[in-house]
């Protein structure tokens, strides 16, 4: 007791050395969350005051506040998979904006005004069968329809070429971003101090919300801040290894997806995010598109050339078959052999009136519906399918920023707030230089009255 | 629990509300300055489909309509010739009426002859003549001309059944340019030459003439009537197809009509609505922005320092 009596002044001025230093941290703390106060995905930081008092420092040797991040590690989970959810669906209403555009329609020189305006021709054609500019306006009709249904299938293969291109890219970004997590566990790994785990888990954590933009995933953390990611259960940041993701094409540029870690190489099958969604219109969505205007025009193609033969080229390969709309083409360049009757006579018109009835004649390849029917429904059908995608676009996007405001309301940081705890800091510390005067008056006296 | 608000908890839902309403405002201002609701498939996937069927509808209707009008002018074109055809007959009755009285003689019979063989060649003109550079009544074999005459035979180089048009998808298919056959002469025989018709009755009427037979002038009557009860009926009939081609012209005419309503309704926009939501969604950015612009930058630092 009366030792301690004895040092207590000196214990004194101790004690209020390490309140100088505990409101500095603190104060530091503040700072640091008022310097992030716009960066996307920063944690807020906390300063918890542990109790200080003279024989604090004897005993635990620690006194300083201890650095809290502030997070609702559900609310961040739930985040990272609905992001991956919008990100599949923004990519797939883009790429189905960009199949709807190239329709053209409703307009003039969409399909169903080429198609309308060629099977007019065959009726001009059947009501002046002898005149020469009939049977050329013909051929030129029927030339415009093969251009309009080679663009527009061709528009859809430029698309997937560049989904081609866009998937590379997007993965060799993937890719370096991995290493990145990869590397930056080995930071947190190597780091001690709360504050600056919380720092670079920051920047970890905007990586991690890039990457589930583009892929879907999840993390799970470990004590020691270090993060795991994994696709559909499959680890694809392991500690401080990353994996590598491959893209694999095949004939028809479908695009599959393979992860190499440690030398296994497995098949990837992400459930959300950009990349999902690239692959879903990639290999579903505008395939099945593309094929039913081929199957229009393959409608079409057959039915001419039954009627009159060699006026388009001949569907005969299983390859041009498929792919009718793109190896559409007018055979005939001279008006002269262009023959509207079976009597190969200058008024028959017989073949030309049979030409113009295909408009409306049901089609069994088609479903029993005619050539433009079967347009219709399909032009209407992309059309629901693009609103659709817009309207669960739009509710993701909505999800997301609640979710956001909510990691906000935990993580966030608040001005007002930190405005607040920098006067408390900065008084508490005048305080605390106010006490540390005051004990050294009293040691002054002590040293000087004796 | 409180919610604690914090300024990126604040600028988050005004960031998307700004974009929020400038996408509206627009796609108000593409319908206002288009005039269209419909202005890509998304926009109304149901209606779009009205307006690729309204759309093909018309271009089918349109032809229908230019195929009729095409078919009234031949129609048209077919009874004149006929009507002239009638005519020549006609003047033959006249002179077979006049000729095969007995008080003739041969000399004016003769000239009489003159006269009916120019009325043969007038015929065969009718016959030869072309209409917007195709003949009339040639059937399929439209740019030869289908009557030859030599001497007193006339041969037909046509074909038996005439050209027909599509006036609608739902009528039958209406015959508007003609074979000789059936109306200039019933049967052929050896190189074409017409049996039992105008030209075979005109002759024999012009060869009793010239023989100066007026037994036989007299008897070429029956056959002169019958020729010319059957360019009546022709006529008849013509005017029948063009009173068919003009009911459905009507009835077409009335659809189109009313698929540019349905059209209209379709894919145009109430101009007064769209404006009226283009004013409403100007003041609501505007709105917005005020806020942003307001709200953001308040905060204890503003106050304390």
């Amino acid at each position: 007791m009366s030792i301690l009596n004895s040092l207590g002044l000196f214990s004194s001025l101790n004690l209020g050395r390490r309140a100088v230093q505990s409101q500095t941290a603190g104060l530091q703390i503040t700072g640091r969350n008022i310097a992030n106060v716009n960066t996307p995905g920063y944690t807020r930081q906390h300063a918890v005051t542990g109790v200080t008092d003279s024989r604090a420092d004897a005993v635990t040797g620690e006194s300083f506040p201890t650095v809290q991040l502030m997070r609702d590690q559900v609310t961040e989970r739930l985040l990272l998979q609905e992001r991956g959810r919008q990100g599949s669906l923004e990519r797939q209403a883009n790429l189905l904006s960009m199949v709807e555009a190239a329709f053209n329609e409703p307009s003039d020189s969409g399909l169903n005004g080429v198609m309308s305006a060629f099977f007019n021709s065959a009726e001009d054609l059947a009501n002046t069968p002898e005149s020469a500019g009939a049977r050329r306006l013909f051929i030129e009709r029927g030339g415009a329809l093969a251009v309009t249904f080679q663009s527009l299938t061709g528009t859809f293969e430029t698309i997937r070429n560049e989904n081609v291109e866009e998937a590379r890219i997007v993965i060799n970004d993937l890719n370096l971003k991995l290493e990145n997590v990869a590397r930056l566990n080995q930071e947190i790994a190597r780091s001690t101090d709360p504050g600056s785990i919380g720092e670079i888990q920051t920047r970890q954590n905007q990586i991690i919300n890039d990457l589930a933009e583009v892929i879907s995933i999840r993390t799970t953390e470990a004590d020691n801040g270090i993060r795991t990611v994994t696709v559909n259960g499959l680890g694809i940041v392991d500690g401080t290894e990353a994996a590598t993701v491959s893209m694999a094409l095949d004939a028809d540029l479908m695009i599959s997806l393979n992860i190499t870690l440690d030398a296994d190489t497995i098949s990837l099958h992400p459930t959300g995010g950009s990349l999902a969604g690239l692959m879903e219109a990639q290999n579903d969505t505008i395939p099945g598109i593309s094929n039913d205007v081929h199957s229009v025009a393959r409608a079409i193609v057959d039915g001419v050339n039954a009627l009159h033969s060699g006026f388009f080229a001949d569907l005969t390969d299983p390859g041009q078959r498929a792919r009718a709309g793109a190896f559409m083409n007018v055979l005939i360049t001279d008006a002269d052999n262009i023959v509207p009757g079976t009597s190969g006579l200058s008024g028959g018109n017989d073949i030309a009136l049979a030409i113009s009835d295909l408009r409306d004649a049901a089609q069994s390849e088609l479903g029993d519906t005619s050539v433009l029917g079967y347009y219709r429904e399909l032009v209407s059908g992309v059309g629901a399918r693009v609103s659709e995608m817009n309207q669960r676009r739009d509710t993701s996007d909505l999800v997301v920023q609640q979710m956001e405001q909510r990691r906000e309301a935990i993580s966030g940081v608040s001005l007002d707030e930190e405005a607040a705890n920098m006067i408390m800091f900065q008084r508490s510390f005048q305080a605390a230089a106010s006490y540390i005067n005051v004990v050294d008056s009293l040691l002054e006296t002590i040293i000087t009255r004796f | 629990m409180q919610m604690r608000v914090t300024f990126q908890s604040r600028a988050i839902p005004l960031k998307s509300a700004i974009q929020q309403r400038s996408e509206d405002l627009l796609r108000s201002q593409q319908m206002v300055s288009t005039g269209k609701r419909i202005l890509k498939p998304s926009d109304d996937p149901i209606g779009v489909r009205h307006a690729l069927l309204n759309r093909a509808r018309i271009a089918q209707v349109d032809q229908f309509m230019g195929n009729i009008e095409l078919g009234r002018a031949d129609l048209n074109m077919a009874d004149s010739l006929t009507g002239q055809v009638y005519d020549r007959i006609l003047r033959a009755k006249e002179l077979a009426v006049q000729m095969g009285d007995v008080i003739h003689t041969a000399a004016s019979r003769s000239a009489a002859a003159l006269e009916v063989d120019a009325l043969i060649d007038e015929v065969v003109a009718l016959g030869n003549t072309k209409f917007r550079g195709r003949h009339m009544f040639g059937g399929e074999n439209t740019l030869e001309s289908p009557f030859v005459r030599d001497g007193d035979s006339v041969t037909y180089a046509g074909t038996d059944a005439g050209v027909v048009r599509r006036i609608s998808n739902d009528t039958p298919l209406v015959e508007t340019t003609f074979a000789g056959t059936g109306l200039f002469f019933q049967n052929r025989s050896g190189a074409n030459a017409t049996q039992d018709g105008v030209f075979n009755v005109l002759i024999g009427l012009k060869q009793a003439m010239e023989g100066d037979d007026a037994e036989g002038i007299a008897s070429s009557l029956a056959g002169i009537n019958e020729e010319f009860d059957r360019f009546v009926a022709a006529r008849t009939d013509f005017g029948a197809r063009t009173e068919r081609m003009n009911q459905v012209f009507d009835r077409l005419e009335e659809e189109r009509f009313q698929i540019l309503d349905l059209q209209s309704t379709t894919e145009d926009a109430d101009l007064a609505e769209a404006i009226t939501e283009l004013q409403l969604r100007q003041t609501a950015l505007q709105a917005t922005l005020s806020v942003a612009s307001n709200i953001l930058p308040t905060s204890l630092m503003d106050l304390l320092f």
